[in-house]
C-alpha cells in the first residue's frame, strides 16, 4: 500500500469513480495516496469541478421539450419501405404526392445518367463503325461489347422505371385503404392509448 | 411487462407495444441526438429513422436482447454517421451550419446560458464518440454497463474512455476565457 501511495498517482478514471461515489476494489489504497499527494488532491479538486460543468447536460436533457412524433407515420414509412421522409401530421393524399415527387426526381436523376451514357455509346458506336469500314476486328469486337453494356443500363433504368411505379401504384391504393392507417394498421389513437 | 415479454411483442409486429415505445422513448432519444449532432431538426429526423429501423430489424433480433441499449445504439450510429459526413462536407469545403444551435442553451434559466454554450462547444470538439459517452452519462444517466451495451464494449473500457473524454472537456474547456466559466 505505502509503495502505491508514493510512486502512483491517481488515474482520472479512479479520480471519477471517486467523485460519483462508485465502489473501487483499491478503494483505501486509493484514499490513502490522494491524502498523501498534494498534485492528487489539486487533479481531484480540477476534476470535481469539471464533473460539476458537465452536470449542465442533466439539466439541458431535463429543459428539452420537442414536438411528439407520430407512431401511424413511423409504422407506415417503416412497413412500406418510404425513403422520403416527412415529419408532420399525416395527410395520405399529400403524404402520396411527396412521395411520387420524390420517385419522379430519382427517375429523372437516373435518366440523365442513362442518357448520358446512351449518348457517349452511341458516340463510340458511331466511331466504331467507321474504324470497322477500314477493317479493324479488334475494335469492333469492343464496339459490340459496348452496346452490350448500354443494353445492360438501359434494361436497369427501365426497370427502375417499371418498380417506381409499382411502388407507387401499390402505395396509392394502401394509402387510400387508409385514410386508414389506422383501421388497417390497428394502430389508431384508440390502440395507442 | 418484462424486457423478454416486450421484445417479443415487438418482434410479433405489436402496433400497441411500439407505440407505446415511442412514446416512452421519443423525448428522451431525441434530446440525446439533439445535444450529440447538435441541430434540432437532424435529431427529430434521426430519431425518426431510429424508430423506423427499430420496427424493421427487432424481427432479426433475439428474446434476450437489451432493448434499450440496443435502440440507443441505433440512434447512436446514426449520431455519429452524420457528425462524420458532416465532418467530411466541412472538409470539402461545403458550407455547414453551426455544430449546436441555441435552442439548446435558451432552454433552461437564464445565467446558465453561456456555460450551456460552452459546455456544447467543449463537447463538440471532442471525438463524436466520446461526446457520446459524456451525453449518454450526463445527460441521460446511463451507467458505465449500460454505456457498455450501448457500444458493444466492456464497462471497463467505458469506464477509461469516459476518463479520457472527461480530461480532454477539462482541457478544452479551460482553453474558454475565465470569465465565461461558471
Amino acid at each position: 500500500m505505502a509503495e502505491y501511495s508514493k510512486k502512483l498517482h491517481t488515474t482520472y478514471g479512479d479520480m471519477i469513480a471517486i467523485i460519483q461515489g462508485q465502489h473501487l476494489e483499491d478503494s483505501p489504497t486509493i484514499q490513502q495516496h490522494l491524502c498523501d499527494c498534494p498534485q492528487c488532491q489539486q487533479r481531484l479538486f480540477e476534476l470535481s469541478q469539471t464533473n460539476r460543468t458537465l452536470d449542465v447536460i442533466g439539466q439541458m436533457a431535463r429543459d428539452q421539450r420537442y414536438p411528439e412524433l407520430s407512431p401511424e407515420r413511423v409504422l407506415v414509412y417503416a412497413r412500406h419501405g418510404i425513403q422520403k421522409k416527412i415529419r408532420g401530421n399525416i395527410d395520405p393524399d399529400s403524404l402520396l404526392n411527396q412521395y411520387i415527387a420524390y420517385e419522379i426526381k430519382k427517375i429523372k436523376r437516373s435518366s440523365f445518367f442513362a442518357a448520358s451514357f446512351a449518348s457517349l455509346s452511341l458516340l463510340i458506336i458511331v466511331v466504331g463503325i467507321l474504324i470497322i469500314l477500314i477493317g479493324n476486328t479488334l475494335l469492333g469486337l469492343t464496339i459490340s461489347a459496348t452496346v452490350g453494356i448500354t443494353g445492360i443500363f438501359l434494361f436497369m433504368f427501365l426497370n427502375k422505371v417499371r418498380k417506381a411505379y409499382k411502388q407507387i401504384d401499390k402505395l396509392s391504393k394502401e394509402l387510400q385503404e387508409e385514410k386508414v392507417v389506422s383501421r388497417n394498421l390497428s394502430i389508431d389513437n384508440e390502440a395507442c392509448e | 411487462m418484462t424486457n423478454i415479454q416486450l421484445v417479443e411483442r415487438l418482434r410479433a409486429g405489436d402496433p400497441q407495444v411500439f407505440c407505446a415505445l415511442i412514446e416512452q422513448l421519443q423525448h428522451p432519444l431525441t434530446g440525446y441526438l439533439h445535444r450529440l449532432v447538435g441541430d434540432r431538426e437532424v435529431a427529430l429526423d434521426l430519431a425518426q429513422e431510429t424508430f423506423i429501423q427499430v420496427y424493421r430489424k427487432i424481427g432479426k433480433t433475439t428474446g434476450d436482447l437489451p432493448l434499450n441499449a440496443w435502440i440507443y445504439r441505433i440512434a447512436t450510429n446514426y449520431g455519429l454517421h452524420y457528425l462524420k459526413s458532416r465532418r467530411l462536407k466541412q472538409c470539402v469545403g461545403f458550407n455547414v451550419p453551426e455544430l449546436f444551435d441555441k435552442s439548446l442553451a435558451v432552454a433552461g434559466p437564464e445565467e446558465q446560458v453561456e456555460t450551456r454554450i460552452l459546455v456544447q462547444q467543449a463537447l463538440g470538439s471532442l471525438k463524436p464518440v466520446d461526446a457520446a459517452i459524456l451525453q449518454l452519462h450526463y445527460g441521460n444517466g446511463f451507467t458505465y454497463e449500460e454505456i457498455g451495451q450501448v457500444l458493444e464494449v466492456s464497462s471497463e473500457a467505458v469506464r477509461k474512455r469516459m476518463a479520457r473524454g472527461v480530461e480532454k472537456f477539462r482541457k478544452v474547456y479551460g482553453k474558454v476565457p475565465s470569465s465565461k466559466k461558471m
